[in-house]
């Protein structure tokens, strides 16, 4: 009865001028996201908890 | 005239006085040791008594039914069936007085150890000067049928110490039995937040169920004090403003315009400029369907991707792929497709 995302795809995008990250493309219960860089935001927290905890691997920008 | 004065716990004192009359007279006060929250302890200026966000259920921004195992719903409230096993939905007919939306949870499977849970997590700085003191939770139920799966409802709140972490179906809970029936009653529950929290949310959680089973609420109230007043209603504006701050979606119709750019520098990608309708509390995840790029002269070009939105709690500037179309460079607006009802949606809740 947990509130854990079921996370299947992860990539950093970079923005396209400067080529610093500027979010993740993420699969998340099953619908695509832009998730932004921002520990506020549920979705980022989500994911960094996950990939600390070893279970999540986020994708180099393409 | 006889006067009485009452010495307040926040400083000052209340007045109450009597007439003179040749006959009794009885002024009746709230027994035992409730308290009623004064102006300086509700949230804000004249009103705002009631913490909870949307507790109507009048602004239903994402649609009004939903069967997915864990959702956002109405604006604000989440919602799980374990193992997918039920829908919400928009009640619409059957509610209390004073009510225009209530919100149904209904059981689609029998399960003797199935659980649903439906509840919002209430934002530090809209609950601050509430830590540490006494509040009141009211809310009208009303049971689907006389079964248990129906009739026994938890009432649990969650805290933690990190500031607006998520609490929401996670860690530990304080909970209260509630027995609902198949008429609509107002319940109220009474907890102390404590005072090292900064991150609560308000849970109603359904045990083991048939299939059929649930229960319908609306009207829910947090408010200072133990005693449950009247439900606050606030204008269908001042709450869809209120729900903003926490999930925006645009477009709806036909061509309505989301954002203004331009069509990048290789024709396969558009880059936009949005400002948000109501500062997000964070800085939003976006998603997306059936959206163009398009300058509704020489192309419409489907939007297949939106990725890297470079976003703030107050607008973002977005890339957009597509088939190649126009020019580099050229002017170019986001909007809905053409025959759809596409959107474009930020999620900064909690």
């Amino acid at each position: 009865m947990n509130n854990e995302m079921n996370i299947t795809q992860t990539q950093y995008v970079a923005d396209e001028l400067t080529n610093t990250l500027i979010g993740i493309q993420a699969t998340i219960d099953g619908q695509e996201l832009s998730v932004p860089l921002d520990p506020a935001n549920r979705h980022y927290a989500e994911i960094m908890r996950q990939v600390e905890e070893g279970t999540l691997t986020i994708q180099e920008a393409g | 005239m006889s006067s009485v004065k009452l010495k307040l716990p926040l400083g000052g004192s209340k007045t109450i006085s009597a007439p003179d009359s040749a006959s009794d007279e009885t002024i009746t006060l709230p027994a035992g040791n409730q308290t009623v929250a004064t102006q300086s302890q509700v949230n804000g200026l004249g009103g705002r008594k009631n913490l909870i966000i949307n507790g109507g259920f009048d602004v239903w921004q994402r649609g009004t039914s939903f069967t997915a195992t864990s959702v956002y719903s109405a604006d604000r409230w989440k919602a799980q069936f374990g193992g997918n096993q039920g829908t919400v939905a928009q009640e619409t007919t059957s509610l209390p007085s004073g009510s225009r939306y209530g919100l149904k949870m209904t059981a689609t499977a029998t399960d003797a150890s199935g659980w649903s849970q439906m509840g919002q997590q209430i934002e530090y700085k809209n609950f601050y000067q509430a830590v540490g003191q006494t509040v009141t939770i009211s809310f009208y139920g009303k049971a689907h049928n006389t079964n248990s799966g129906s009739t026994n409802i938890t009432v649990r709140t969650r805290t933690n110490t990190t500031e607006d972490t998520s609490t929401i179906f996670s860690g530990a809970g304080t909970t209260t039995a509630v027995t609902l029936t198949t008429s609509w009653v107002k319940y109220t529950v009474t907890r102390t937040i404590p005072s090292d929290s900064k991150a609560w949310s308000i849970e109603f959680v359904m045990g083991a169920f048939t299939n059929g089973d649930g229960y319908t609420i609306s009207q829910v109230q947090l408010e200072l004090g133990s005693v449950a007043t009247d439900f606050e209603h606030r204008s269908y504006g001042e709450e869809l403003a209120l729900c903003q701050r926490y999930y925006q979606r645009y477009g709806g119709s036909p061509y309505v315009g989301i954002a203004s750019g331009s069509v990048f520098n290789v024709t396969t990608k558009s880059t936009f400029f949005m400002s948000f309708t109501t500062t997000m509390r964070a800085s939003p995840s976006a998603t997306f369907a059936d959206l163009i790029s398009t300058d509704r002269a020489t192309f419409d070009a489907v939007i297949t991707t939106l990725s890297g939105s470079t976003t703030g709690t107050t607008g973002a500037y977005f890339y957009c792929g597509h088939a190649a179309a126009g020019s580099a460079w050229h002017p170019s607006g986001l909007a809905v497709k053409s025959t759809t009802s596409g959107y474009l949606a930020l999620d900064a809740e909690l």
